[in-house]
């Protein structure tokens, strides 16, 4: 293994072969390969160590040329080219589920699909990207060390048109499930409802919801949230929705909310005329 | 006048080559573990990879993570290592380098902006073998020096197989 492994290198080194530019998890992550954008190993593999005196590897003189070149988002990157199925079962939060559930998200083709029309797999409509959920807490922005912040999402079924196959066809998406961080270190909240407002739901200000949250601390947090949405297509604009299995997990931009120590400290500048519904009035 | 005697051979660190690599696959484990967190949280708090690097590999991993700061980035899902082998053990009498090819996997792992739009190139490689250079005092005790790409490959698997 290890004779194959210098090997490979070697080889690499005798042929000249490029690289890409990137070379650390964080560049190898966005990958900026374009085809200005890559560097060349040069050099020497060999290393000795025992004499004191060492040789520099090939790898290192590809990541000194790539240093120097700063990455911007090529043109023509696809809104959403890497989906992220969420293992729902396995309780896997954005994880890749291909290898452990094979052949799970393949769809069959709709019963009156067109002979020889593939099926239809969530990876195929992840392109379509859902309307994203939004973030909102009650107070807006603010909370109160102690009582309920309620944290809910907003934002439903959306549908999107666009090419599958090479076939005009609609994408609803619709949110199942929901986890809430609400950055303090405590465990996400996962559910099925997005919450309500207080007074959509009857309840007076800092009540309990099903999706509130209380903080045990002042400070400034940071909320996330990740919507599991169901996806449908459908070709020909008419006719029903096909099911297709598997759901796509994305985040919703953050937001922060800043815990204060006592519902006076919250209401620094408000009082109980100008917010008669405060904490405390 | 009697010669010196020879200087005692220092004790190998590692009993095998098969432990050196171990060793070696764990720290570079560790390492990736507090990376992906890091961009996973939007490139804060990049300090806690300072005690696991050398001062090469934290100027390099702290401009990542600036820049995922400054670019409103954050990584979903994580960058696994998926095998290690050894190229060589370097034994000298302060430390023990040990240099390892491992490959690491991008399979479901997505970097979104603000708007939480996805902003990976489409070509983006799932799998590539990188280099990487840690050297142990002790076995517990490591710093990762240094690292770098060799090659693009197209499963984990497939390399090495």
């Amino acid at each position: 293994m290890r004779c194959l492994a210098v090997l490979v290198v070697a080889l690499a080194l005798a042929v000249g072969f490029s690289v890409p530019a990137s070379a650390n998890v964080w560049e190898n992550q966005l990958d900026s390969t374009t085809d200005g954008d890559t560097a060349t190993l040069t050099g020497s593999q060999e290393r000795q160590g025992s004499d004191g005196t060492e040789s520099r590897s090939a790898g290192n003189d590809a990541r000194g040329q790539q240093s120097a070149s700063a990455w911007t988002p090529p043109p023509g990157i696809p809104p959403w080219v890497v989906p992220v199925e969420r293992c729902v079962a396995q309780g896997d939060v954005a994880a890749d589920c291909s290898a452990a559930r094979p052949g799970a998200h393949t769809a069959p083709p709709p019963a009156d699909a067109a002979p020889g029309t593939p099926g239809i797999t969530i990876r195929d409509v992840a392109s379509f990207r859902p309307e994203l959920a939004t973030l909102t807490s009650e107070p807006s922005g603010w909370a109160v060390r102690g009582l309920d912040a309620n944290i809910l999402a907003t934002g439903g079924s959306s549908v999107r048109t666009g090419e599958l196959f090479g076939t005009v066809a609609e994408v609803r998406f619709t949110p199942v499930a929901y986890l809430f961080d609400y950055g303090d270190g405590s465990a996400p909240l996962s559910t099925s409802t997005p919450g309500a407002t207080w007074e959509a739901l009857g309840l007076d200000e800092f009540d309990p919801t099903p999706t509130s949250h209380v903080y045990t601390a002042s400070g400034t947090y940071t909320i996330t949230l990740l919507v599991d949405y169901a996806a449908e297509y459908r070709v020909g604009g008419s006719g029903p929705f096909t099911a297709i299995p598997g759901t796509l997990a994305i985040p919703s931009p953050p937001i922060e909310i800043v815990v204060a120590d006592s519902a006076a400290t919250a209401l620094v500048d408000r009082d109980c005329v100008s917010n008669p519904r405060g904490p405390g009035c | 006048m009697p010669s010196a005697p020879p200087a005692a051979e220092a004790e190998p660190l590692f009993a095998s080559d098969e432990e050196a690599l171990a060793a070696a696959e764990a720290a570079y484990a560790e390492y990736l573990a507090v990376v992906n967190t890091v961009l996973q949280e939007g490139g804060t708090d990049p300090e806690r990879i300072r005690p696991l690097v050398s001062n090469e590999v934290w100027t390099d991993d702290l401009q990542g993570a600036e820049r995922w700061q400054q670019e409103g980035l954050i990584s979903i899902g994580e960058t696994r290592l998926e095998k290690s082998v050894l190229q060589q053990v370097i034994s000298t009498e302060s430390s023990t380098e040990v240099v390892t090819y491992n490959c690491l996997s991008n399979t479901g792992v997505d970097v979104l902006n603000e708007a939480g739009e996805s902003v990976v190139s489409a070509d983006r490689p799932t799998a590539y073998v990188i280099e990487s250079v840690v050297s142990f005092t002790a076995p517990e005790d490591w710093t990762l020096e240094e690292y770098s790409e060799v090659e693009e490959v197209e499963s984990c698997a497939a390399w090495q197989s």
